[in-house]
């Protein structure tokens, strides 16, 4: 709880950079340099700069525990559920760059506290093959599909491949199939960048579509915001069962907190606060500096009488923390309440709040940590050269 | 390209700003680095040949752009046609503050105009809607007031 509010963190990932998870389809040189840029241009920019916070590549660049990612939740913060995204890309990580396993792991230690979303890679020519991998994760219980814009492959003219979600031909039936699953919750990267190419298909606008053509299901827009503000705001107006996802987008307030207040400005003049969704990506930043710079939040007096933005109020911030996201899937907040307040996490968090990351740097140091791990000297001058931010001229 | 009395400072941003930012050719805006704001600072220093060596700090408008490749190779094709130059080097600025208000004057207005363009459709389209359905106005939005510099 932060102060009395409910929260729940719409989107966690247990990433798996690490050498054994490599795919074939990438080269040794390529993959470390993606776990590089993963920790310089993706996690370190958007993480606080007090102390502790900030990880090395050799921190980063693992197979996530998820007794990590718990107690950074749980323990390090006042996050009280989180729903867990896998991320497939299968031409970086043989077994996903968020991983399936890593996430039914994490649920089966804090089983009233976590949710699985399942995904769908709509790149794999066999349909039949998803369709079956999507029931399969059904029946795990996942409650809502992820779906990407890429898989991380470029044709044979190097360039990406990407997928839009507006084709009843070949979008409509993956949405069809996880309603027969019972699955009306769907989910989508957009508005940041999958790979080196075309932005196109992270526009925001085949969401219109299909959610327009998708009444009864509700479409999550993940990362809205972050680029595209005007499509984002307009859509979320128009299109009432389309949510913004703010993972990464809230993230900003610890380090460009005016850039974010106006995006979160333009959503609140535009639909209000009822269909945002807090989302802090743990693992890719920490979610408690996230959560103490949206508690003492207040919209900028010259964005309010400039842009004519409204203020934040604390009725906003509790829909966006948690009260949102319970909505949407009927979550019974009291019984859950109460089901969590003596479990194994309360009890560690009663404790005190743990410094960031302590437990990860734990396990991952512990001499029973069996997975192999970059160390700094796998690391070229070549790969920092890629990959390093100067100094200021 | 003719020296038409522009300082080499001014000619190296112009260069620049012939290189469009994708996430603004992707909102049709087809905007420059320079104008994006994206150039926290240049420094020219004189190399023996007597002409310049060129190092641009570039900020990047978010977190994960992928797009560093892109604009190292775009900006150092175009400064590196100035008869002045001689070497061009790009230094990335680790701080991550832009914001919209980092755009200059006119990119800015640019923006205004796409966005009040935007909003003008928005209007008519709830407007039809809601005599459509017989149903009360919402109350329309409008971000086009300035915010003071």
């Amino acid at each position: 709880m932060l102060d009395d509010k409910f929260v729940i963190d719409a989107v966690t990932h247990g990433y798996d950079y690490a050498p054994e998870n490599r795919s074939d389809h990438c080269d040794e040189e390529h993959y470390r340099r993606l776990g590089l840029f993963m920790t310089l241009r993706g996690h370190q920019p958007l993480e606080s700069t007090e102390p502790g916070f900030a990880m090395t590549p050799e921190e980063f660049i693992v197979r996530w525990p998820a007794q990590s990612i718990a107690h950074a939740l749980f323990v390090e913060s006042d996050v009280d559920m989180a729903v867990y995204h896998p991320v497939s890309i299968p031409a970086h990580c043989k077994n996903g760059v968020s991983r399936w396993d890593i996430g039914t792991a994490l649920r089966d230690i804090a089983p009233d506290r976590v949710k699985l979303y399942g995904f769908v890679d709509t790149f794999d020519p066999d349909r039949d093959r998803v369709f079956d991998e999507m029931r399969r994760q059904a029946a795990e219980g996942v409650i809502g599909f992820k779906f990407y814009p890429s898989s991380g492959f470029f044709d044979n003219d190097r360039i990406l491949i990407t997928a839009k979600y507006d084709s009843p031909e070949h979008a409509f039936p993956y949405f069809e199939h996880a309603r027969t699953l019972g699955i009306r919750h769907l989910a989508f990267h957009k508005a940041q960048p999958v790979g080196p190419g075309s932005v196109d298909a992270l526009k925001v606008n085949d969401i219109s579509t299909a959610a327009t053509a998708f009444p009864d299901m509700t479409f999550e827009v993940v990362h809205d915001g972050w680029h595209f503000l005007d499509e984002c705001s307009m859509q979320l107006r128009i299109v009432p069962n389309i949510y913004a996802n703010l993972e990464c987008t809230i993230n900003l307030i610890v380090r460009q907190p005016r850039r974010f207040a106006e995006i979160l400005g333009r959503f609140l003049l535009y639909a209000g606060s009822s269909r945002l969704l807090y989302a802090s990506g743990c693992a890719v930043a920490h979610p408690e500096p996230v959560l103490q710079a949206f508690r003492d939040f207040e919209m900028p007096k010259d964005l309010r009488e400039g842009y004519g933005f409204p203020e934040m109020t604390d009725e906003d911030k509790e829909n966006i923390l948690g009260l949102n996201f319970a909505r949407l899937h009927n979550f019974d907040i009291p019984a859950i309440k109460e089901k969590i307040k003596d479990d194994h996490w309360s009890k560690l968090r009663a404790e005190g709040k743990r410094s960031p990351w302590s437990e990860h740097r734990k396990i991952i140091n512990s001499p029973d940590y069996s997975h192999k791990r970059y160390k700094a000297e796998d690391f070229t001058e070549e790969d920092y050269r890629a990959y390093q931010f100067g100094v200021a001229l | 390209m003719a020296n038409d009395g522009l300082s080499l400072m001014d000619r190296v941003r112009e260069a620049a700003n012939a290189v469009p930012d994708p996430c603004s050719m992707a909102r049709n805006l087809n905007l420059g680095v320079a104008d994006m704001g994206m150039i926290r600072n240049i420094r020219l220093e004189e190399v023996p040949s007597g002409r310049w060596s060129v190092t641009m700090l570039i900020r990047l408008t978010a977190p994960g752009c992928m797009y560093m490749p892109y604009f190292e190779e775009h900006l150092r094709r175009e400064v590196t046609r100035l008869p002045d130059v001689d070497e061009f080097r790009i230094v990335w600025d680790d701080n991550f503050d832009w914001t919209p208000e980092c755009l200059s004057p006119a990119a800015k207005e640019k923006v205004a105009a796409r966005t009040r363009h935007l909003e003008e459709v928005l209007r008519y389209t709830e407007r039809a809607d809601c005599d459509a359905q017989g149903a009360a106005a919402k109350p329309s939005v409008t971000t086009q007031s300035k915010v003071k510099e």
